[in-house]
């Protein structure tokens, strides 16, 4: 295996960025630079690989829409959906969710400095520890940030879903905020999958607090709470916990919507699932296969009479005609 | 003027010759600017993704030493001729020929192609969220804003070293945490 710039010291390395940075601007070198540039070269037979991968990495079509990204504050790091735009809103709805956002505030302090933030991408997942020992599961395609004070800790699940496992620490209590309510606990296990067309959290061990869009409820151990928005506005509905999840590749749905089970398997396909205007009610029940997506829908399909039709960049689900 | 120096007509080789510093300053910087080239070549037609680095330095290495022995009027020429040498498995008498179809789907990005990119921005992403806070400014102000160094080091109050040294150490930690692109192991 090659690993050149391991071995390769900090001079060589600060040098290399700075000639790649200076070879990249449209200006030719001087001669006088140009000169420079080839002694350096010259000093050691290892600085033209080193030089080589600087340059790759600035030109990197990756590495600048990272950049692009990271450097609009208001992406990336938060509410990086538009909360509900799966639903495709009336006109009317959009009332509903600037009340919606007013009860969102308290969640919605931006992070602080410190926060750090962890992405998972399409069909990845991931196990982290933070610091005080909680492990996370992230499902794919879902993004969080975690701000530990002396006081509180706290995660924002920007989009997805992740698996929680807490330490007690009462006098630390831990809060996750997701787009529309946020989940306080003390120290349990629980599972909190947020998507735009409702959320869900279930409850495995200890007990926590729901509270958004109005509502709230205490969840114990084996309790669930279904975060879901109807004609009439937002409803938090209690069931009982799944006694599976996404960990063992599977949604367990009672009367969800189309939409939801969509979101779920978006995180494993490479381009989304889309429900037609008619289907995104249907109302789905039962246990379904999330990591894939194909033969999922295919089974999903017979059952409920739909059609998917491939549209170059998504699939469209609709009911059959 | 520097530029009259290095496209000095060459000296008459002495019979040992004796490479001059102006025809060794020619080979390195046609190398660079050959540089794109000859690692897509390589690429192409390494016999395995993770000796791309291997051969790029080996390639250069032979290049620099047979430009001690002989002119070489065009470097990167007799570079690719040697990376074609060296893209060789041991013991292969051919180069690994990519298969036409390859070059034909590539001049499209394929979906897998912009899994690929999409991944490896998220891990881009994650490593710049992951830099420590003056770090990343500075990679933002001297890649995104395209503010020079010297500007950086005196709107932040520190030496132009230190913004050299954290452009320099933001980059090492996105190459470890990314890695080099390795869209062709997809391949």
């Amino acid at each position: 295996m090659t690993a050149p710039p391991v071995l390769v010291t900090q001079q060589t390395r600060e040098a290399a960025t700075e000639w790649a940075l200076r070879l990249e601007q449209d200006a030719a070198l001087t001669a006088a630079e140009a000169e420079a540039l080839a002694q350096w070269l010259d000093g050691s037979p290892d600085r033209h690989l080193v030089l080589a991968r600087r340059r790759e990495m600035l030109a990197d079509p990756a590495f600048r829409r990272a950049l692009e990204r990271a450097a609009s504050p208001a992406r990336g790091l938060h509410w990086t959906r538009p909360a509900f735009s799966a639903a495709g809103l009336a006109a009317a709805a959009a009332a509903l969710i600037a009340a919606a956002a007013l009860v969102l505030a308290p969640g919605e302090t931006l992070p602080a400095p410190e926060a750090a933030s962890h992405v998972t991408t399409l069909a990845e997942t991931r196990l982290i520890t933070l610091e005080d020992g909680t492990t996370v599961q992230m499902n794919a395609d879902t993004r969080l940030t975690v701000t530990y004070t002396h006081d509180q800790r706290h995660v924002t699940l920007v989009q997805g879903e992740a698996a929680f496992d807490v330490p007690s620490d009462p006098e630390r209590p831990f809060l996750v905020s997701a787009p529309g309510f946020d989940v306080r606990v003390v120290g349990t296990r629980f599972n909190v999958n947020t998507t735009g067309a409702g959320a869900r959290v279930d409850v495995h061990q200890g007990q926590v607090d729901v509270a958004g869009h109005g509502h709230q409820a205490r969840l114990s151990a084996g309790a669930a709470a279904l975060i879901r928005r109807g004609p009439s506005g937002w409803s938090l509905t209690e069931t009982a916990a799944s006694e599976v999840d996404w960990r063992d590749g599977w949604v367990e749905l009672d009367n969800a919507s189309l939409l939801f089970l969509l979101e779920n398997l978006n995180r494993y396909s490479d381009r989304p699932y889309r429900a037609a205007p008619g289907a995104r009610t249907l109302s789905v029940t039962g246990r379904f296969r999330v990591n894939d997506p194909a033969r999922t829908l295919e089974l999903v399909s017979q059952f409920f009479g739909l059609n998917v039709s491939d549209q170059g960049d998504h699939y469209t689900v609709a009911a059959e005609p | 003027m520097g530029a009259a120096l290095l496209h000095a007509p060459a000296q008459p080789p002495a019979p040992d010759r004796r490479q001059s510093a102006a025809d060794r300053a020619r080979v390195h910087l046609a190398l660079v600017e050959a540089t794109a080239d000859i690692r897509a070549f390589i690429r192409r037609h390494a016999f395995c993704a993770q000796k791309v680095d291997d051969i790029y330095q080996e390639t250069v290495t032979r290049v620099l030493e047979r430009s001690q022995a002989a002119h070489l009027d065009n470097p990167a020429a007799y570079a690719t001729q040697i990376a074609r040498t060296l893209c060789r498995k041991p013991g292969r008498e051919t180069p690994h020929e990519p298969a036409d179809f390859d070059l034909i789907a590539s001049a499209r990005p394929s979906p897998e192609d912009e899994i690929h990119h999409r991944r490896r921005c998220d891990r881009m992403m994650d490593a710049i969220a992951r830099l420590p806070a003056l770090r990343r400014d500075i990679l933002l102000r001297r890649r995104w804003r395209g503010q020079s160094r010297a500007d950086i080091a005196r709107e932040l109050g520190i030496s132009e070293e230190t913004v050299k040294k954290h452009m320099s150490r933001a980059l090492d930690a996105l190459e470890s945490h990314v890695g080099p692109d390795g869209s062709e192991a997809l391949r």
